[in-house]
């Protein structure tokens, strides 16, 4: 590669290959983690406890409850690490996954889901990005998943935004928006295709 | 929500993107998770949708009480990690499985010719009385490995200090790469010896003192698998292709 090619490497490239190698590290630690190994389990905690801990305070919005649950998906994960299946996704899925779950099982479970306040939702289901106090750690990760986000329409955009981020069920959706439950159904299936296909997911 | 807007049944394939965002309701989760299990096709779905989905944490990334770190190894270092769950692969019949049996039998068969006599000569292969006088020991145990690598059997007896590999059908591996077998106990992982499979993919290889080294068998807790350059390495190098619990 010639120099002039090194300068004018599109900067989109980095960032997926950056993303790229840190997906990389985390799925060559959970074999070792497998094995009881606590050095690598730290390592593990370090590199994806901001992604695991926002999915779950963004889903629970209570601090004290967040900390607590992100610590039973982190021993979770140090518990369930042996069945990890190498080939079904990355490790950072399955964190996520979990921790996601997890946050949705308790949100579900707990008399806080019958208060939530559903108009506070809807006002804020359309942006809701890091404000100062969040970690900017995964910085271009996250630049790159927001020009994603933004390439779905509107409709779909905020109805995955609802389940994801706020953990509604698409019953809780679709009476909040006040549509039929197959259109929420169809919005978020096409927002999630169009949102694989941007991020070059491989299953 | 009322009833009517519950789904029909006949639409199952297409909450795919809702399971994946934990959007069901507990009745339509556990009814997906049904049609998953006979689905492999939706399995593959909802994992892209997965990666998708998680891809979306890098946006609210939050750093977590300080406290939590030193609390959560804490609590690791009090709890028990699962137990791989053993699946025989139903694509593969028996096939590895009777090999083993064959192996063992032939073993215990040998133990019973010797009937307390010494062997003459033209006797048994040493391996088969090695795995015969290893499993017949007073401590000795059997450990099934399973996984991508292929099934693997191996007995061993901390009073004998020997442990024998047994496996059929295994990958060929490179001329300057080696199948790596490590003892796996608490924290880490030790070798516990390397072997190449012969031109079928057949193994029986008895692990003596210097092939265990530092392998403590009476604290054992499992046994992986890896492939390693041909010297062997310090520490197992992802995946560990097969492994099982004692």
């Amino acid at each position: 590669m010639s120099p002039t090619a090194d300068h004018t490497a599109p900067v989109v490239d980095l960032r997926t290959r950056r993303s790229a190698g840190l997906t990389a590290t985390l799925d060559a630690l959970v074999p070792r983690i497998a094995c009881g190994d606590a050095e690598a389990f730290e390592r593990f905690y370090d590199l994806v406890v901001t992604r695991v801990h926002g999915v779950i305070r963004s889903v629970l919005r209570d601090p004290a409850q967040a900390d607590e649950v992100t610590q039973e998906v982190m021993v979770e994960l140090w518990r369930t690490a042996p069945n990890f299946e190498v080939g079904r996704g990355s490790a950072q899925a399955w964190a996520v996954t979990i921790a996601h779950r997890r946050a949705v099982d308790r949100v579900r479970s707990s008399e806080a889901s019958k208060r939530r306040d559903t108009q506070h939702a809807v006002a804020n289901a359309d942006v809701d990005l890091p404000g100062p106090e969040q970690l900017v750690e995964a910085r271009l990760e996250s630049e790159r998943v927001t020009a994603a986000l933004a390439e779905l329409t509107a409709a779909q955009r905020q109805s995955i935004e609802l389940a994801y981020f706020r953990g509604l069920s698409h019953v809780e959706v679709a009476t909040l928006l006040d549509l039929p439950l197959g259109t929420v159904k169809t919005r978020i299936r096409d927002g999630l295709i169009r949102l694989r296909d941007r991020l070059g997911v491989t299953p | 929500m009322t009833d009517a807007r519950h789904d029909e049944p006949d639409d199952l394939a297409a909450l795919a993107g809702l399971y994946a965002l934990d959007a069901l309701e507990p009745v339509d989760r556990h009814r997906f998770e049904g049609y998953l299990a006979d689905h492999p096709e939706a399995v593959d779905e909802v994992t892209g949708f997965r990666e998708a989905a998680s891809a979306l944490s890098s946006v609210t990334a939050t750093e977590p009480g300080p406290a939590l770190r030193a609390s959560v190894m804490d609590e690791i270092a009090r709890t028990r990690q699962d137990a791989p769950i053993v699946v025989l692969d139903a694509r593969r019949p028996g096939g590895t499985r009777t090999r083993w049996l064959a192996a063992v039998a032939a073993a215990l068969i040998v133990v019973a010719a010797l009937g307390g006599y010494a062997l003459g000569t033209g006797g048994p292969s040493p391996q088969s009385t090695e795995l015969a006088d290893v499993i017949t020991a007073s401590d000795g145990q059997v450990v099934e490995l399973t996984g991508t690598g292929g099934d693997l059997l191996v007995a061993f007896s901390p009073s004998r200090a020997r442990a024998v590999v047994v496996a059929s059908g295994l990958a060929p591996v490179a001329s300057d790469r080696t199948y790596e077998i490590w003892a796996l106990e608490g924290s880490g992982a030790t070798s516990a010896g390397r072997f190449r499979p012969d031109g079928d993919g057949s193994v029986e290889v008895v692990l003596d003192e210097g092939d265990l080294g530092d392998v403590d068998l009476s604290s054992v807790e499992g046994f992986g698998v890896t492939v390693e350059p041909a010297g062997g390495s310090p520490g197992p190098t992802p995946p560990i292709l097969s492994q099982g619990s004692v």
